[in-house]
């Protein structure tokens, strides 16, 4: 007995036809990538994204516009500013969100990965999906310090040598991004979510 | 990832050197011990968070960890996505790319009907429409979702804006989903109803709370949009001011307050408000284009694109007739008649300025003929005028001194000659589009054909037909002169009263003809009385017992509006005899508290007394065609009026006593009216020669009013006869009235009048005083008589300076009142319509042979006059004022306060110092 392989299609079979068809074709184990592709642009970024999500609109948002691909044979640097073009629009709706932030801000249900990351660790979801979305507008250089100097708790002056920026220059930028976060509207730093 | 593995902040593949550091663990502290390792960052960044605090911040860090390791872990399974869940993303994506095309194609076609007159603004398109219908058009269309077809040939944008908005709709619930449908009523139904609108999305409860939500603040923008359209400049003000929160969360907002502090007039405020905005870069309504050119100092808070076309064509505003509708205070349209001047064939003006309405339309009779005034222009070039003035100095031809702006638009006859123009008069610097006023004047145009003109000084001419008829199709309306009289003075109670008509309306019902019929109305809670209206048993009720009538449900019986769930009936009674109803009626059930009642009830009493007044003048010029001049307000004439009434209403002859000119004949006019309404005939007869033809003493007529001028010099013959007619016939037969030089017992001592005659006659004997006792009426009179004899002779009124009014005010006038008619109708013919002072007011009396004094004499004054000067130049606010009264004297102040306290008058004890009018009736 023997057993066919089925090859993979190519990304130009991949983004030929009408939006529905390419969408099954591209969601379903994701053969380009965009997954990753999202996750790294995310990083190179500096933005705070529910990588889920952005997918997901990665994926529509490639389906619908597949024939616009200029090269469908080699789409890799049309997929990335898709992909850009998305985190952007993503960054833009969530900081709208974020700014409505107040006693009659709209409530959304939580869910996905905000409920089952902040749940746990006992953070109210749709507070810190807001100040995830004040973040991401932030100048990229805060963004850039709160990653280095706070997530990856590198090395100030390692950090700051290695960027050509001064030690306070960055401590500020992180300072201020951290600020971002954990204020509320209206309120001071000194109350997180 | 698992959650452990997440919550062990993430061991899952692809992070790389860049989480190493995080996965390593806390540096330890130099004493040795281990620092919580997500803490230490928060510790050198933000010392100053407390405890509490930094365990929250650092419950944070590490959420924010997690999320960046779970959006990097691509290659986990649970970055499947279900293909289902991938086909609803795509669907809502492209409602998305509807949604925006639509909101593009609405912006687009709503801007297109609304003209570039509006201040409707609803955001850049994205697309051109050619770009937003393909984006339409295109594209598949998932499950549900309402299709649009391009627009019919012909069809108007509003059509394709309604389809716009229903196809939006179909999309399924949006955020701010009733936004454009909102926007699509001001479109189509006007301002007022897009205010409504928007208010109604917007909730009651909208200025208490902070505005979170984008689409909020595009709400209130729409609401303040609609009401700057219809020139409700002062509701925007009041709208935004409340809201600083608001305004300071969007530049709209900001620019749209800017604006409404420009058109109040208060350019420094609006430059202070625009401070710190981005500049204005989308479209200047026309309105504001207006006013960066009348203001180039304003041009900072007028930044934007002026429309490209000024030929573009107009909003579909509806042509209004209504000053409201175009935020105006004064709505008018007069008739050009060349030499005779321009009169006003319609006009429609906010109640707080009706007290100078009359003397405003005199004014502008002749205003053509000034060339200070915007009509002078306007008539010799044919073209339109505005004008701009500023808070406190109304523009030119202004009738109200809050008006910010002023717009007059000609109306051309066939030759290309003003026939007449549209007088539009704001309390705000935003005037109507004037192609838009010109489209209205030129509706107006069959109006200037029509006759009949108002005429609003005291000499009534035909009735103007065309303001509307008091009183709708449910009731009678007084005619002229009827209606203007005693419409000014139910106007004048309602603006003193003071309530609120938002949800009433009000009828001034004028008794004086015995039937009920409507001489005014207004309010906006109801409308003009239908064919079929209520009982209106509330105003008969009321005029039957003199007292309120009031109901606070509705009740068939006693309303007067069928609509109407609760109401009043006012009278205005004098002495007991109701002579006419204000009637409110409201749409809310128990509108009325005791308190409105007792205050309205107590308004309304206080001008029983104008009312009757005015029926007396009305039926004084309608009978005798000239109207009078009486000021119930001066002192001491009140009271003597109230007397002279009680004596008319009485049946016993009265004898009206006092020098020749001092006005007896008028007063016994009045007498007469009073007696039946002025019904019957009114038979005269001079004592002294009676004319051929004249009735004689030997028949008393058999109703009416027999007159009887003269009595001091009836014959003694004639006496008898007098005496017996009133012995055998006194309950009988026409009321007896006369008028007599000498008061009844100085003529009968000085042997003129048999005694037992001055007996019987003297029970009811009114004594008249001179002019000279009566200095406090002479300003009135004086311009009063300008008018009448101006309007008579078909020239310009002259405007008299305080000089002029001093001079005339001081002189002896032993001919009384006609003595000052005559001299007032030279200055009339001699002055042309021009600025009378007490020089040329001197110069045109000695050509006609007057001599008039420069001063009261000031030895011996008597302490009448002090009083008269004293009372005479008064504030408004009531207080005296001594520098004016000298000159009122011809003195200076000094020498006023030296006779006053020899006379030891206290100024503050004016009120308590006898009239001339106090004389009682004997």
């Amino acid at each position: 007995m023997t057993r066919e392989k089925t090859e993979p299609a190519s990304p130009g079979a991949l983004l030929a036809g009408e939006p529905r068809a390419v969408l099954a074709r591209i969601t379903t184990g994701d053969p380009l990538s965009l997954r990753a592709l999202v996750a790294d642009r995310a990083e190179e970024h500096h933005l705070l994204v529910d990588g889920d999500a952005v997918h997901l609109r990665t994926l529509a948002h490639c389906a619908r516009h597949a024939l616009d691909c200029p090269d469908p044979l080699r789409p890799a640097s049309w997929l990335a500013e898709q992909v850009d073009l998305v985190l952007d629009r993503w960054c833009a709706e969530e900081g709208r969100r974020g700014a409505e932030e107040g006693p009659g801000a709209p409530a959304e249900p939580a869910s996905g990965v905000w409920v089952e990351l902040a749940g746990p660790l006992g953070i109210e979801p749709d507070r810190a999906r807001r100040a995830c979305g004040r973040f991401n507008l932030l100048p990229d250089g805060e963004r850039a310090a709160f990653f280095a100097l706070v997530l990856d708790r590198r090395d100030a002056q390692e950090h700051a040598r290695g960027a050509g920026r001064s030690l306070v220059q960055l401590a500020r930028e992180a300072r201020r991004a951290l600020a971002a976060l954990l204020a509320r509207r209206g309120k001071g730093a000194a109350d997180p979510p | 990832m698992n959650r452990r593995q997440r919550e062990e902040g993430g061991a899952g593949t692809g992070l790389g050197r860049r989480t190493a550091s995080a996965r390593a663990g806390g540096r330890r502290r130099r004493d040795g011990g281990a620092q919580p390792p997500d803490l230490e960052p928060l510790d050198v960044l933000l010392p100053e968070l407390t405890a509490a605090a930094r365990a929250r911040a650092g419950r944070l860090v590490n959420l924010l960890r997690l999320l960046r390791a779970d959006t990097a872990a691509s290659s986990s399974p649970r970055a499947a996505v279900p293909l289902d869940r991938a086909r609803g993303e795509l669907d809502r994506q492209e409602i998305e790319r509807r949604a925006r095309a639509l909101e593009d194609l609405l912006r687009h076609h709503l801007s297109a009907h609304l003209g570039t007159e509006s201040f409707a603004w609803h955001g850049e398109p994205e697309h051109s429409v050619q770009s937003a219908w393909r984006a339409l058009v295109g594209g598949f269309a998932p499950e549900g979702v309402q299709t649009v077809d391009l627009p019919e040939p012909g069809e108007s944008a509003l059509s394709v804006a309604r389809r716009l908005v229903s196809a939006l709709e179909s999309l399924g619930p949006r955020p701010g989903a009733g936004l454009w449908r909102a926007r699509l009523e001001h479109a189509s139904r006007g301002p007022r109803a897009g205010a409504a609108a928007f208010e109604g999305l917007l909730g009651r409860s909208a200025a208490s709370r902070v505005p979170t939500l984008g689409v909020d603040l595009a709400l209130l923008a729409g609401w303040c949009e609609c009401l700057l359209d219809r020139g409700g400049v002062g509701e925007a003000f009041g709208l935004l001011g409340d809201r600083p929160e608001w305004i300071a969360s969007d530049p709209r907002l900001g620019w749209l307050w800017t604006w409404t502090l420009l058109a109040r007039g208060e350019l420094a405020a609006a430059d202070a408000a625009r401070a710190g905005l981005d500049p204005w870069r989308g479209p200047l309504p026309t309105a504001l284009v207006a006013l960066r050119l009348a203001f180039p100092e304003a041009s900072a808070v007028l930044p934007g694109r002026t429309p490209p076309d000024e030929r573009a064509p107009l909003g579909h505003a509806p042509i209004s007739r209504d000053r409201r509708a175009l935020g105006a205070s004064v709505l008018a349209l007069f008739r050009f008649e060349g030499h005779r001047g321009a009169r006003a064939v319609w006009l429609d003006v906010a109640p707080g300025l009706r007290a100078d309405l009359e003397e405003w339309l005199v004014d502008r009779r002749d205003a053509h003929q000034d060339p200070g005034q915007p009509a002078h222009s306007l008539v010799i070039e044919a073209a339109p005028k505005v004008a701009h003035g500023a808070p406190g100095r109304p523009p030119a031809g202004a009738l109200g001194e809050r008006a910010l702006a002023l717009s007059l638009v000609p109306v051309l006859d066939r030759s290309g000659e003003v026939a007449g123009w549209l007088h539009v008069e704001c309390e705000h610097h935003l005037l109507p589009c004037p192609r838009r006023l010109e489209r209205t004047a030129q509706v107006w145009r069959e109006e200037l054909a029509a006759p009949e003109t108002i005429s609003g000084e005291g000499v009534f001419e035909q009735p103007a037909a065309a303001l509307a008829a008091p009183g709708g199709a449910g009731l009678a309306s007084a005619p002229e002169p009827e209606r203007s009289l005693l419409g000014g003075v139910f106007r004048r109670l309602v603006d003193s009263v003071g309530f609120k008509t938002s949800r009433r309306r009000w009828w001034g019902i004028d008794l004086g003809s015995g039937e009920a019929r409507a001489v005014c109305e207004g309010g906006e809670g109801l409308s003009s009385l239908p064919e079929t209206v209520g009982g209106a048993r509330a105003v008969e009720r009321c005029r039957a017992t003199g007292g309120v009538v009031r109901f606070d449900d509705a009740d068939e019986r006693l309303r007067l509006h069928p609509e109407a769930v609760s109401g009043l009936a006012l009278p205005l009674a004098v002495r007991g005899r109701v002579h006419g109803v204000l009637v409110i009626e409201s749409t809310r059930r128990r509108d009325f508290t005791d308190r409105d009642v007792e205050r309205l009830a107590a308004g309304a009493e206080g001008f029983a007394l104008a009312l009757r007044l005015g029926q007396f003048r009305a039926w004084h010029v309608a009978r005798f065609g000239s109207d009078l001049h009486v000021d119930p307000s001066l002192s001491g004439v009140r009271g003597f009026v109230e007397h002279l009434i009680a004596a008319g209403r009485s049946r016993e002859p009265v004898v009206l006593s006092g020098d020749r000119g001092v006005g007896k004949r008028v007063l016994a006019r009045w007498v007469h009216y009073e007696r039946d309404g002025g019904a019957g005939p009114l038979r005269s007869v001079r004592c002294r020669e009676p004319a051929a033809g004249e009735p004689g003493l030997g028949s008393r007529p058999a109703d009416g009013s027999w007159l009887l001028e003269g009595l001091d010099e009836l014959s003694p013959a004639r006496q008898e006869e007098l005496s017996a007619h009133i012995a055998g016939g006194g309950g009988s037969g026409a009321a007896l009235v006369a008028t007599s030089r000498l008061p009844l017992g100085v003529a009968a001592e000085a042997g003129r009048l048999r005694v037992g005659l001055a007996d019987e006659l003297a029970r009811l004997e009114v004594l008249v005083p001179p002019l000279r006792r009566r200095r406090e009426e002479l300003p009135g009179l004086v311009r009063f008589l300008a008018r009448r004899f101006a309007a008579d002779e078909r020239l310009g009124a002259p405007e008299f300076e305080e000089s002029a009014i001093a001079l005339l005010w001081r002189q002896e006038w032993e001919g009384n009142l006609r003595e000052l008619e005559g001299l007032v109708f030279q200055l009339v013919l001699a002055a042309g319509g021009g600025i009378l002072d007490a020089e040329r007011v001197s110069a045109i009396a000695r050509r006609w042979g007057h001599t008039l004094r420069s001063r009261v004499p000031s030895r011996h004054p008597s302490r009448e006059d002090l009083v008269a000067a004293l009372r005479s130049t008064r504030t408004r606010g009531g207080r005296t004022n001594k520098c004016r009264a000298a000159a009122f004297l011809g003195w200076d102040p000094d020498t006023l306060c030296a006779r006053m306290a020899e006379a030891h008058l206290d100024e503050g004890e004016l009120e308590e110092e006898p009239t001339a009018w106090d004389a009682p009736l004997s």
